[in-house]
């Protein structure tokens, strides 16, 4: 047991309401540069939708991500290392400008000078890279509060294995419904990004397992913004290196939260210690695909087992850690509870962000131009979700349809309990079956009603205090480990200076 | 822009408490962050118990908004052949001061129209209508584009504007958003609803359109535009059919309950069905839900009352929180309007809209509602020039093309602004007006129960003069007596706007400067649960379900009733609908660099139904236009909008493609001055 620790983070979908403050706090901070305004290392998505960049999710385009060989390991996607060098010079899987978007400004400068006549003139849309006038075509997200729209909801990749009855039924027009989708760097624990990189540029630091890029090393290959599934990193085209989310370290080690999570209005994140097993990983990323969720969640250790601790202390993982690790929000979700899954599983890259998949809008259906919730049996309303279960199971579960009814049930259990002991509308024996059926007891659903609703900040963010003295410098030795993932602790801590 | 990210050590950066002073219920409390002279960031206050999480992306893109290249920073003046010159503000304080002596001479100050609207609040707005007073009168505007028929109707029912603290949402166990969508307009507010919904409590949401807010509620109801009085009539009488009533409460507290009940008994569910556009089911079950599920808060949305029969149709609603008991309580409230914080008000709204309340120097015979209108129509004497300050009503009053006409027969506008706005572009002079990091002021909020400070953070940029400072220079100029203006108009020196300040905090102890330099602070008097006593400030000391003023004062009926729109135009048949986004405060931000990634234009919104069978194709551009106007736009698909209902966000400029206004008409709402928008019917066409 290689035993390290990993900062995550878990967002609670129910809550979010699209307000876009975590992007634009993230912009203020990190991306307000140029040649870096098209980029949002932080953004919300509108789902179902195409996201940002459009389409990311579809490999079969974008080709990120690792697959499983017949032999049973794993490669990159794009291609192995070598193949990639051959491409250097042209790679065919890297998104386009407009698959994110073209950044612009509006000449307004114009109305200053232009006549007054009977129609006011039009300020024109101008690049921001070019300088030139433009037709915008694109933006962050687009598809705001409007997932109804054919040509973004119908195009969304996760839409496929939905059966087409419940496919139409969501298309059925006044029916469709949303959701908020935020995402950043999901700072995974096999991360393409570093496996593709031919400059040994991009590492996992140690004590937190924050995935970075050395600028000093970067020469701009790009095969991290290819490699990676999630499309988190990107080509600064000013400077000639990629960057991305670096979960705000600076924040982190003076105590703070990550500018994203600070301004979150809907409080919907939680940022956490995980424990993990580093000697798993590469069993974890090449799993079969029935087993890769389940493997992926058992590789996450348990802080209170004195086996982990001993192991976790023996490679160096300080005290404050352990006991971060021990109070961590995010673990309470994850594994605890079981209502937070990652993104993407099948990506096969174990990223470390975990979502709550959102049960109001899988609630109900809707008749009469009215969303009906209230079923005919124990469970009907996710029964006729208005948001098929399938299309949930292909974000978070890698297609397993019964985790995610498991983990509505779940959700919905919490807010029955509450509702029986505050409204009192409810059917006490039906709620024994329900929480019978998953498994809840009535001390677990106020828990997790408390986390969920009445958090304080320090509730939220429950993390130790950075350990800069003992961190291994990692920048020295990038390349000697570009291979491997998670390395942690596992050479002695050499101090910077 | 930057090309690296700038650090500061600790000791370079100080933080200061200040407070954002839109026209927004959320009135955020924020932290500045400021280096080198410069805004570096936006931060949450956590005092600030109904926001404590931070501002919404238009309060962070203050850091843009501060410095944005587009900002105007000298005056402007327009010379014969249109082209805007820089002028220095000793030719400009000369402009203004001969015109202005030009036209009281000639034509009498009631020549002169001075036009305020919401841009910026804060006490020292009084200080312009100092000057004017001291100028010898104007002419001024009435009304209000806003909420005055909610304000009115709330006040003939409970007496006055009020309602729990913000934070008392997560007590309710039923929470009806009727015309709301809070997760763009008020974002804050969604916390105490998930707060609710986490406990068990229920949302239900009334929008014609399917919105972030309804996306969290287990029904949605959407109604047909206009009709919301029915449907609350309907709901009035399934609960007194069903005795669903409190009547302990109805006959303690309320006047003309037996009244109104006989009156709704037309209301079956049949007949609002069909008026709603509802199906009678979905009727009963949201009347037995509010029957049976206490307690019970109501949030109605304003746009609601921008309809000719806006306040008839609040005081239908407010008839429900009152049959049910709903008022006075944890959970249970009525949450339109929360004045309590406006406690340096002498006449609160709605009333202080109503021409009669200024002083006797003013001609008040504008209405807001019907601004191009009646300018054109004014005589004895004529309006000659106009002077606009903290609006746009070229983008924001209704019926664009009318004001542009009666802006330009006006000789001489002076316009003070930030940015090249509609309003601006129609200038003779434009004066560079401050943001809010550059003069201090004390605001309040009509959400939020806090009196703030909005402190002064940052010189003023470029050559921006801040409008006291203006009015001190014109009044020494005009040659008002010094005594008036020492009384008047604060020097233009910090330490005279804080003397100015200061002077309206003597009555409030508890409202020191210092402590509101730390962040937001309630005034004693603050109720945190208003009416829970009992006692309604109305004439008859009860809840008015039937007022003799609502006849009296707007000849309506004395109870609350639904009188149905003119109905649509045959060759116009699209209701127009115009709610703000997320993306702007009415025409502000809209401009900026950060916020235009998200939204780059004016899209008008419909169902694909109505655009298919029109034969229109998603994203094509298309002729919108109905008798007031006509713009080109570009439409976009959207499944959740009701049928014959399309959607132009308010507070587009008409420099983005096309504001709302182009299609609105001048009409007031049947009470309060306000201003009915929403009667509004466009036909779309390929071109």
């Amino acid at each position: 047991m290689d035993v390290r620790s990993q900062t995550t983070m878990v967002f609670h979908l129910d809550k979010c309401i699209g307000c876009h403050t975590c992007s634009v706090a993230c912009k203020n901070i990190w991306t307000d540069r140029e040649g870096s305004e098209y980029m949002w290392w932080n953004n919300v998505e509108t789902k179902p939708g195409t996201g940002y960049p459009s389409k990311w999710e579809d490999q079969k385009a974008y080709k990120g991500g690792w697959k499983l060989k017949p032999d049973g390991k794993i490669t990159l996607i794009q291609g192995s290392k070598a193949k990639a060098l051959k491409n250097i010079f042209h790679n065919p899987y890297m998104p386009e400008i407009t698959d994110y978007y073209e950044p612009y400004k509006m000449s307004y400068e114009e109305l200053f000078t232009s006549p007054q006549g009977d129609d006011q003139p039009t300020a024109r849309p101008v690049s921001l890279i070019t300088g030139k006038p433009m037709d915008i075509k694109g933006g962050p997200n687009w598809d705001d509060d409007l997932s109804g729209t054919q040509d973004f909801a119908r195009k969304d990749s996760n839409l496929e294995g939905v059966p087409e009855s419940e496919k139409q039924a969501l298309f059925e027009l006044e029916r469709m419904t949303m959701f908020y989708l935020p995402r950043m760097c999901n700072h995974c624990l096999n991360p393409a990004c570093v496996a593709a990189c031919p400059s040994g540029a991009i590492y996992k630091r140690g004590e937190d397992g924050v995935v970075l890029i050395n600028n000093e090393k970067c020469r701009g290959w790009r095969m991290c913004v290819s490699a990676c599934p999630y499309k988190k990193a990107y080509y600064n085209w000013k400077d000639g290196k990629s960057e991305k989310c670096i979960l705000c370290f600076p924040r982190l080690e003076t105590g703070q939260a990550p500018a994203c999570m600070h301004t979150c209005v809907g409080r919907i994140r939680y940022l956490g210690v995980m424990l993990y097993d580093a000697d798993r990983i590469e069993d974890v990323s090449s799993a079969i695909d029935s087993d890769l969720l389940s493997s992926q969640m058992s590789i996450y250790l348990d802080p209170h087992d004195p086996e982990v601790i001993d192991a976790a202390k023996a490679n160096g993982i300080p005290d404050s850690t352990l006991e971060a690790a021990q109070k961590s929000p995010v673990y309470k979700f994850v594994k605890e509870w079981g209502i937070a899954l990652p993104l993407h599983p099948e990506f096969r890259t174990v990223p470390n962000l975990f979502y709550v998949p959102p049960l109001i809008s899988s609630m109900g259906s809707v008749k009469n131009g009215s969303y009906k919730t209230v079923g005919d049996n124990l469970w009907g309303s996710i029964e006729e979700s208005r948001l098929p279960v399938q299309y949930l199971a292909n974000l978070f579960s890698n297609g397993d349809t019964d985790l995610i009814r498991d983990i509505l049930k779940k959700l919905m259990v919490v807010r029955n309990t509450r509702r029986l002991e505050t409204v009192g509308d409810v059917d006490a024996e039906l709620l024994k079956d329900q929480l019978k059926e998953t498994g809840y007891t009535e001390e677990i659903a106020n828990d997790i009603y408390r986390l969920s609703s009445l958090p304080t900040m320090d509730d939220r963010i429950v993390i130790a205090p950075a350990h800069r003295e003992e961190a291994i410098e990692m920048l020295e030795a990038t390349a000697d480990n570009k291979g491997r993932t998670g390395f942690g602790n596992a050479e002695m801590p050499k101090r910077i200076h | 822009m930057q090309s690296m990210i700038r650090s500061y050590s600790p000791d370079e950066v100080t933080v200061f408490a200040t407070a954002c002073p839109r026209n927004c219920y959320s009135t955020c409390s924020l932290k500045v962050r400021v280096a080198e002279g410069r805004i570096i960031g936006i931060d949450p206050h956590a005092a600030n118990l109904s926001g404590n999480e931070g501002p919404c992306i238009k309060g962070l893109s203050y850091i843009e908004r501060a410095e944005s290249p587009d900002r105007i920073l000298h005056p402007l003046k327009r010379n014969a052949d249109g082209v805007l010159n820089r002028i220095s503000w000793e030719e400009a304080f000369e402009l203004i001061s001969t015109k202005l002596r030009d036209y009281r001479n000639k034509f009498g100050p009631h020549s002169i129209l001075f036009h305020a609207a919401s841009g910026m609040s804060g006490l020292l707005n009084t200080v312009s209508t100092n000057f004017w007073r001291l100028f010898g009168g104007v002419t001024l505007t009435y009304g209000n584009l806003c909420w005055p028929a909610g304000l009115e109707a709330t006040r003939l029912t409970l007496g006055a504007n009020k309602h729990n603290v913000p934070w008392d949402l997560e007590n309710a166990r039923l929470i009806i958003l009727w015309g709301k969508n809070p997760a763009e307009t008020n974002i804050q507010e969604m916390m105490p609803i998930d707060k609710s919904l986490e406990q068990g409590g229920r949302l239900i949401v009334v929008d014609p359109r399917r919105t972030p807010s309804s996306d969290r509620a287990e029904i949605l109801v959407q109604i047909k535009p206009g009709t919301d009085a029915a449907l609350a009539l309907g709901i009035a009488r399934e609960l007194i059919c069903n005795d669903w009533i409190d009547k302990d409460f109805i006959n303690s507290y309320v006047k003309g309950y037996d009244e109104f009940a006989s009156s709704v008994e037309a209301y079956t569910p049949e007949i609002v069905s069909e008026i709603c556009g509802l199906p009678e089911s979905g009727i009963k079950g949201l009347a037995r839900m509010i029957g049976n599920t206490k307690p019970m808060t109501l949030v109605p949305g304003f746009g609601m009352q921008r309809y000719s029969n806006g306040g008839q149709t609040i005081r239908c609603l407010l008839a429900l929180q009152v049959i049910t008991g709903n008022i006075g309580k944890p959970g249970a409230c009525w949450h339109y309007a929360n004045l309590q914080s406006y406690v340096f008000d002498e006449i609160k709204e709605p009333e202080s809209y109503y021409p009669g309340t200024e002083d006797r120097s003013f001609r008040r015979e504008v209405s807001v509602a019907k601004l191009g209108e009646d300018i054109l129509k004014l005589k004895d004497p004529e309006i000659k020039m106009i002077w606009v300050e903290r609006g746009n009503p070229l983008t924001q009053n209704p019926d664009s093309n009318l004001i542009l006409k009666a802006y330009r027969k006006a000789d001489f506008k002076v316009v003070i602004e930030q940015f090249m706005t509609d309003t601006a572009r129609e200038a003779d002079l434009i004066l560079p007006s401050k943001n809010m990091f550059e003069q201090a002021d004390i605001i309040g909020s009509y959400w939020n129960p806090y009196v703030q400070l909005k402190q002064k953070i940052i010189e003023p940029a470029g050559e921006v003069k801040p409008e006291t400072e203006i009015y001190y220079e014109l009044a020494h100029r005009l040659g008002f007596h010094p005594e008036e203006i020492k009384k008047n108009i604060p020097e233009p020196n910090d330490k005279s706007v804080n003397i100015f300040l200061e002077k309206y905090l003597e009555s409030y102890p508890e409202l020191s400067m210092e402590e509101l330099k730390t962040g937001p602070q309630l005034a004693d008097c603050h109720e945190e649960i208003p009416f829970a006593d009992g006692r309604f400030p109305t004439p008859s000391g009860k809840i008015e379900l039937l007022s003799e003023e609502a006849n009296m004062r707007w000849a309506l009926d004395k109870l609350p009733s639904y009188d149905p729109l003119q109905s649509a135009p045959k060759e116009f048949p699209l209701q127009l609908l115009s709610p703000n986004s997320k993306n702007r405060i009415h025409s502000q931000f809209n401009n900026l660099q950060i916020i235009k990634q998200f939204e780059k234009e004016a899209v008008l919104y419909m169902n694909p139904h109505d655009a298919i069978s029109r034969g229109l194709k998603n994203h094509e551009m298309v002729d919108m236009r109905n008798d007031k106007g006509d713009a080109r736009v570009k439409i976009c698909f959207d499944m959740g909008i009701r049928k014959t209902c399309v959607v132009l966000t308010n507070g587009h400029w008409h420099s983005d493609g096309a504001s709302p206004n182009l299609f609105t008409r001048g009409k007031e709402t049947d009470m309060g001055h306000g201003t009915a928008f929403h009667d509004n019917w466009v036909e779309v066409k390929k071109i």
